[in-house]
């Protein structure tokens, strides 16, 4: 069976017609499997909704975790393309989330930030991992991205490692309704940390944004 | 003596009272409240899809009923009941027990309808539009833009002639509901409003919701007219007196979300707040009874608590 890999390094190196014909697909095979792959790696982020918690005019801030902080350090990285791949220019992505206890901050903008992300479309965030509460009993981050020229994005991110699904996704990522795209729990990697202050145990997880085009 | 005097200071501090006057016991946590037009009832829409209405003066309740979908009282005698699946609303009128409209194409979300039943409006959680309906045709008279989040809030003015839409992408918008046009968008709020009402004498519009803080606005000019700070929760229902001399509001602790909480009542001639009574937790609403001498509070206990506010 031909990978995305291989199909690609045919097709560049042949053409598409003879990339068919050396593999023994025809033109409308090749082409079936150039669109399935492609929209299999451009999907749109699913959305989800904003939530009561939405604070306009956050700060521009990458590191959300303060000294001292009891919550687990975590990394979030990501890119912000479109469906065809693209930079998505003039991105601006707000995203905001409870503190490890669940606590939202609604008077000040802890754990909340507005930024671009850089010229690559790539963004970071040091922050500690969402904790739990009553009305939304899985852990997340909330965004909201805007592009000129794309669809507002409105999304929240789930972990893998949240207690909430059992370590079962396939049974149970929709479990009680709070994520509405399985796509949206992301792995995540867990790091041991160093001998010093400044190299904690940490997570990481990535979540790239796929914006559609308006 | 100190000791006395001790407790007379804290007496006078703390104006919270232990408890309610009188309670009316719920088998589900009831959402939206009203009382009748008379007085002597209150109605409130529950959790677990009932209406339920009770009878003031003895505590007692005098009716149950059971609603297929999602129903949420909008006014004392009116409900709206949601079809998620089919974005269909129906307005019922409760007291006849009559279906008033039918709208195809209404998501899931807020409702609201006017004083004279004329207009209904929608406007779904994940819909970034507004729907003013015709009541009589259920057809729609209005579309209207609204926010990216969905609406936290909507209600109409006394005179249907102005709708208010709160989004929770934190702005406002206003909007006279014959023309459609929006006469007014407030987008230099930082949080989402959660509660809102006209003043009986459709003067003043005041808001409160995330951010701890009652907005008042001329609702003429809609030129803000002052800011009132000291309710120190997130305010989530708030309730003016007929007289139009008393706002009350009360909200939920986002710290931990079954902690007691406050109401407060305002005077709204200085803006001072001058009596606050404790809440179980998380008020979903408040109302006053059309003679103002009594608040009926649905504060997320199986429960609406009836405080006597005639004075003693």
């Amino acid at each position: 069976m031909l990978n995305r890999r291989t199909m690609l390094e045919l097709c560049i190196s042949r053409g598409v017609l003879a990339a068919g014909v050396a593999s023994g697909l025809s033109q409308t095979q090749v082409l079936a499997f150039w669109q399935e792959t492609e929209q299999k790696a451009n999907k749109p982020t699913s959305p989800e909704v904003l939530g009561p918690f939405f604070r306009k005019n956050a700060p521009d801030q990458r590191v959300l975790r303060a000294p001292g902080d009891s919550g687990f350090p975590l990394k979030v990285t990501g890119r912000v393309l479109n469906t065809k791949g693209q930079l998505a220019e003039g991105a601006q992505v707000d995203m905001w989330h409870a503190d490890h206890v669940g606590r939202y901050d609604t008077r000040g903008y802890r754990y909340r930030t507005k930024f671009t992300p850089d010229a690559k479309g790539e963004y970071g965030i040091d922050t500690v991992m969402p904790g739990h509460y009553a009305d939304r009993p899985a852990q997340h981050i909330h965004y909201l991205i805007t592009a000129p020229g794309h669809k507002t994005l409105i999304t929240q991110a789930y972990f893998a490692t949240d207690p909430f699904f059992e370590g079962d996704i396939e049974k149970n990522w929709n479990k009680r309704g709070i994520a509405d795209h399985k796509d949206l729990i992301l792995p995540v990697k867990l790091f041991e940390g160093g001998s010093g202050p400044d190299q904690p145990a940490h997570a990481e997880v990535t979540f790239d944004i796929i914006l559609e085009k308006a | 003596m100190r000791l006395l005097n001790l407790f007379a200071a804290v007496a006078a501090l703390s104006v919270s009272l232990p408890a309610a006057d009188r309670i009316l016991s719920s088998e589900a946590v009831p959402g939206a409240v009203y009382f009748s037009p008379d007085g002597t009832t209150v109605t409130a829409s529950c959790r677990d899809g009932h209406i339920r209405t009770w009878e003031v003066a003895s505590g007692k309740p005098i009716r149950d009923k059971v609603i297929a979908g999602r129903a949420f009282l909008i006014a004392p005698d009116v409900y709206a009941e949601h079809d998620g699946k089919n974005n269909t609303v129906r307005a019922w009128d409760l007291t006849a027990d009559r279906q008033m409209q039918l709208v195809n194409g209404a998501p899931s979300g807020r409702t609201a309808i006017s004083g004279d039943r004329r207009l209904l409006a929608t406007a779904g959680s994940k819909e970034r539009s507004v729907k003013i309906w015709n009541v009589a045709t259920g057809m729609p008279s209005q579309v209207l833009a609204d926010g990216i989040g969905g609406a936290s809030e909507l209600f109409f003015s006394p005179d249907g002639e102005t709708l208010v839409s709160a989004n929770y992408d934190n702005d406002i918008r206003v909007w006279k509901t014959k023309s459609g046009e929006m006469v007014k968008k407030v987008e230099d709020l930082t949080g989402a409003m959660f509660a809102g009402e006209f003043t009986p004498d459709g003067k003043q519009l005041i808001m409160a919701g995330l951010d701890e803080t009652v907005y008042i606005w001329d609702a003429k000019t809609f030129a803000l007219n002052r800011k009132l700070k000291g309710h120190g929760e997130t305010i989530s229902a708030l309730a003016i007196s007929p007289d139009g001399r008393t706002l009350v509001t009360g909200g939920f602790d986002v710290i931990a979300s079954k902690n007691p909480v406050k109401v407060a009542f305002w005077d709204l001639a200085s803006g001072k707040i001058t009596r606050s009574v404790q809440a179980p937790h998380q008020v979903a609403s408040l109302a006053f009874s059309p003679d103002g001498k009594w608040l009926a509070m649905a504060s997320g206990e199986k429960q609406i608590e009836l405080w006597n506010l005639e004075p003693r």
